[in-house]
């Protein structure tokens, strides 16, 4: 007896059992839970890239699935509510927050790199912070929650859930991120144009300049408040009473406390991604100046921490809107490790100037700029195999008639001669109605390789640069997308055209209108007495233009292939359900249905 | 017992059953119904007083005159045995002894109206879903409150109702002093019966006198006499008062919607409330209606997809088109999908695909919610349910009926939320 007793405790079979079962219990229920959550790992991921965008914006979800699609990739995207962004009085999300569930995401990250997707556009500004605009309002660090014993910092939540996908060397990172823009957003957590414009000009105010050897975060702060002079409270020095009587010491305090937290932020990212070839990082700036304003020491301490080689897929980009658009084209091109002769021409004699005062760059340098990050060869234009035709402002405007020929000669030449184009109109819409309609009537936008022309400089550039490289990769290297490619090239294509229309003819009188009704274009009332009269007069402004760009595409031949020269007929084309995503008339999104010719 | 006594019995049954539903509805038609249009509370009348048939509450026609007519636009033209409802160009006709309403292109709309002598009552539910209106009844100091409101009007049934207690007292006043100043019936006439002779969804017209004031009680011998009469030897012992009924536990309800003609309308409901909601979509759905998809994606919504079931195969074909389709008009694919009528091998292949299908605990294809009795039925199902459920409302569902359900619910605590890939349920 006292010898089985002695056996039964050295072999308690019993609970190993029942540990067993627990365990095996434990993990049926971890892969049930897994496989509910993110059953995608089930597919084939070698084309996918997995999405987190900076927000819900045309620029940031219809612009990126187009250009992915255009060059064989799909773009997977978490639910929308997820990154979502609401203005104030629209309505939140299901989380009863305004901005975007950042435990989600991050969690979303995690368990689609688990999945075995290898591709991802990351926004640091979403996983952080919420959404661009939100960021804009953060002024210290922000804990996340992903349970009850689960609390931390946003770099410890980054190393918990987006550098173990970094671990695995077949992955490979593209994260963006942004510098803080000089004012905050109107319509968000109680920012009128009073706010926006006294910040705006407090930012700008000249701050002292730091020697090379000082550029650390602590002096960068320290000389936040001040003027140049070191001692003059930077509030002081505005002309402006209004602008003053709008600074109230809190506002400034978020101001601050904003910039601080996203410099940290993208600081502390910057050294975390040291160690993995596989993470690139893209820092833009957008609504900013050149001059030695709050931004200037924060824009040459990144420098100097980054250094100039904006090739390593790591640097700071002039524009915001057209970063997610840039890792499309970047993830063509190491995809098929192909560099790009490309030559540029500039038509309209300003490349060297600033075209506004929201660009930090020269046209001339932003465009060097994506060449080199595109890892494109600059040669002649007889050497190229891609032409860039940038449309500026024009050097002598009562030449403009002369530089719109010269423009459009020249793309008709180019089709004539199948030279493979992109058209860059950059021209931040100086030449009005006229440039918009001699192209419409003589160039069959279908046979470029890619076209924008919207937005200022910096994001246009970005926008026809990442259009043009990932069309052009694909063609020139792949086009096995076939039709659904094509297709996607095709609304892609007409989204562009059918935005600057936007811009140019329908965004302004549709505001006029609203005016009228006493109604904010930037942030018009979801319970508005007019909502049904508002798309009513939106589709009157919109659809004539809508028809005159449906008019360029529809019965021509759309470029599908460069060795030998291929081209698919557009057999029907149409714009439909117009929104605007955000309640307000700067962004216009809507569906674009396209019936290509079946090869 | 023997087969004669069963049937007896039977009959018996039967017969308490018809009773206790024929006072049931006697009781219910003694409750005062008031009406207000917009903020106006209208003068309280026996003879265009709402009333409840077939589970439809019915208003009178005539209160689209004076300043209704002028405040919401909205006239009524009696011709003969009909009553056209119309403004602008909007229109429904309503013929006596014709079960439903037409509009101008031939659309029709069940139930039809109901004449009681000279008036015709149509059912609330139809005139405001089809002018865009909504309307509610809501518990008030002397009955019930009907109130029809453009869907525009921010204040709640609640809200109002109280802020409406001077003009409701007011109407109710000059009521009983009406009721008052009817002489009283001669002693010789035999009392009116408490439950009358004739069915109870269709009185006689002119004869019903549902009005009597809850506080002022009625005895069988004289329904319409201020003073209560008892026997003059028997001892009054007053009734302890009733024991007040808990209140209902707060649920969360996951809700899940079918997208349909009216969910336009119905996320119009949603919206006011702040509330969102999974809507699942079917191919033809998801053909037509981009702007309604965009608005739901850009908003907040849920988007599923609707699919019936069949060969797995095929089902997973429908779901991948359907997916399509909305990825072209939101730029994003969705993994929540309804296979009505799956059976498992169907599901699991569908879960195999990776989409995610709700379990609701409550509701159905079949579950309307059309009219306010038919959203109390449904907010005294979803008290009996666990604190978290899913509901799937994949019946007829228009305007009206969700804002009343979505109204009380609210008022009790209930929280709602879209049924998502993390709902577990």
């Amino acid at each position: 007896m006292r010898r089985r007793k002695k056996q039964h405790r050295k072999f308690p079979l019993r609970p190993i059992l029942v540990g067993v079962i627990v365990l095996l219990l434990a993990l049926i229920a971890w892969e049930l839970a897994q496989r509910r959550l993110y059953p995608e790992r089930f597919r084939d991921w070698s084309r996918v890239i997995a999405y987190v965008p900076l927000d819900d914006r045309t620029d940031n979800l219809e612009d990126v699935a187009y250009a992915a699609e255009a060059s064989g990739w799909e773009i997977v995207m978490p639910p929308r509510d997820w990154f979502r962004t609401a203005l104030d009085g629209q309505p939140r999300n299901e989380n009863g927050t305004p901005y975007g569930n950042r435990e989600a995401l991050f969690q979303w990250v995690r368990d689609m790199g688990r999945a075995g997707c290898q591709t991802f556009i990351l926004s640091l500004d979403q996983l952080f912070s919420g959404g661009l605009v939100h960021s804009r309002s953060v002024r210290e660090t922000w804990p996340l929650t992903f349970s009850k014993r689960a609390t931390m910092g946003e770099i410890e939540a980054f190393r918990k859930y987006v550098l173990p996908v970094a671990k695995n060397p077949r992955n490979r990172l593209y994260l963006f991120d942004s510098l803080a823009r000089l004012s905050p957003t109107v319509g968000y957590r109680g920012i009128g144009e009073a706010e926006y414009y006294a910040l705006r000009e407090y930012g700008m105010v000249p701050r002292p300049v730091l020697p090379d050897k000082d550029l650390t975060l602590q002096h960068v702060f320290s000389l936040y408040p001040y003027a140049g002079d070191r001692h003059t409270p930077a509030e002081h020095a505005l002309e402006k009473e209004r602008f003053r009587d709008a600074l109230t010491p809190e506002l400034l305090e978020m101001y601050l406390g904003v910039r601080r937290r996203k410099l940290t932020l993208t600081d502390e990212v910057l050294s975390e991604i040291q160690a993995y070839d596989n993470v690139q990082l893209l820092i833009g700036v957008d609504d900013s100046s050149n001059r030695e304003n709050i931004q200037y020491n924060e824009l040459r301490y990144l420098r100097t921490r980054i250094g100039d080689d904006v090739s390593s897929g790591i640097a700071v980009m002039a524009g915001l809107d057209s970063l997610a658009r840039l890792f499309v084209g970047r993830i063509a091109q190491e995809a098929y490790d192909y560099r790009v002769r490309a030559s540029v021409r500039y038509v309209g004699g300003t490349e060297e100037k600033h075209s506004s005062e929201f660009d930090l760059y020269t046209l001339e340098d932003v465009v060097k700029l994506h060449l080199d990050f595109f890892r494109a060869e600059q040669v002649d234009e007889k050497d190229a195999e891609l032409q860039f035709l940038v449309m500026t402002a024009p050097e002598n405007p009562e030449q403009s008639g002369a530089y719109i020929e010269e423009l459009v000669s020249t793309l008709e030449r180019n089709l004539a001669l199948h030279i493979p184009t992109v058209l860059n109109e950059a021209s931040n819409n100086a030449y009005g109605d006229a440039l918009e309609q001699e192209l419409l009537k003589r160039v069959p936008f279908a046979a470029l390789v890619a076209y924008a022309g919207k937005y200022d400089q910096a994001n246009v550039t970005g926008a026809a640069f990442a259009m043009g490289f990932s069309r052009y990769l694909y063609l020139r290297c792949d086009a096995s997308g076939g039709l659904d490619a094509d297709a996607a090239q095709v609304r892609q294509m007409a989204n562009s055209m059918a935005l600057t229309e936007y811009i140019l003819h329908t965004r302004d009188p549709l505001n006029a209108y609203l005016k009228s009704l006493n109604l904010d274009t930037g942030n018009i009332p979801p319970d508005t007495p007019y909502r049904t009269q508002i798309p009513r007069k939106l589709s009157e402004l919109f659809a004539p233009e809508c028809q005159k760009v449906c008019g360029n595409l529809r019965n021509t031949e759309l470029l599908c292939g460069l060795s030998p020269w291929a081209t698919r007929k557009i057999e029907s084309v149409s714009i439909r359900d117009y929104l605007f995503p955000w309640n307000r008339t700067f962004e216009l999104s809507f569906t674009v249905d396209v019936s290509l010719e079946e090869p | 017992m023997s087969r004669g006594q069963r049937i007896i019995a039977a009959a018996f049954c039967v017969l308490c059953l018809f009773g206790l539903s024929r006072a049931a509805a006697s009781q219910q038609r003694e409750e005062l119904y008031f009406v207000a249009v917009e903020t106006m509370v209208l003068p309280l009348s026996g003879d265009t007083m709402p009333f409840w048939d077939d589970g439809y509450l019915y208003i009178s026609g005539d209160i689209f005159t004076g300043n209704v007519r002028d405040t919401t636009g909205i006239s009524r033209a009696k011709i003969q045995n009909s009553m056209l409802i119309y403004r602008g160009d909007r229109c429904l006709l309503f013929q006596k002894d014709v079960p439903y309403a037409k509009d101008p292109e031939e659309r029709t709309y069940s139930p039809g109206l109901i004449c009681r002598g000279d008036n015709f009552f149509v059912p609330a539910y139809i005139v405001a879903d089809y002018f865009d209106m909504l309307y509610s009844t809501t518990d008030v100091e002397h009955g019930k409150l009907v109130w029809l409101r453009s869907d525009s009007f921010v204040m709640t049934e609640r809200a109002f109702a109280k802020a409406a207690t001077f003009q409701l007292n007011t109407a109710y006043q000059e009521y009983v002093a009406a009721l008052e100043a009817i002489p009283e019936p001669a002693p010789e006439e035999p009392p009116a019966p408490s439950v009358p002779d004739t069915p109870p969804d269709k009185p006689p017209p002119n004869t019903e006198k549902p009005v009597t004031p809850p506080d002022k009680p009625v005895t069988s011998s004289s329904p319409n006499t201020d003073k209560p009469v008892t026997p003059p030897d028997e001892p009054v012992t007053p009734e302890p008062p009733p024991e007040p009924e808990p209140p209902p536990e707060p649920k969360t309800v996951y809700l899940c919607l079918r997208g349909g003609d009216v969910t336009a309308s119905l996320l119009d409901v949603l919206d006011r409330y702040g509330l969102f909601a999974t809507v699942f979509c079917d191919e033809a759905f998801l053909s037509g209606n981009g702007d309604l998809l965009r608005r739901m994606a850009a908003t907040g919504y849920r988007i599923g997809l609707y699919v019936p079931s069949g060969a797995p195969e095929t089902v997973l074909e429908r779901l991948e088109a359907c997916n399509l389709l909305l990825l072209r008009t939101t730029m994003e694919k969705t993994r929540l999908a309804f296979v009505d009528g799956a059976d498992e091998e169907v599901s699991r292949a569908v879960w195999n695909a990776g989409f995610l299908c709700p379990r609701p605990a409550l509701g159905s294809a079949d579950t309307p919610l059309r009219t306010s009795r038919q959203a109390a039925a449904l907010l005294d199902a979803v008290s009996q349910q666990p604190e978290a459920f899913s509901l799937w409302l994949g019946g007829t569902v228009s305007r009206s009926g969700l804002n009343t359900f979505l109204s009380d619910a609210l008022e009790i605590g209930h929280a709602f939320r879209p049924w998502t890939e993390t709902t577990p349920y």
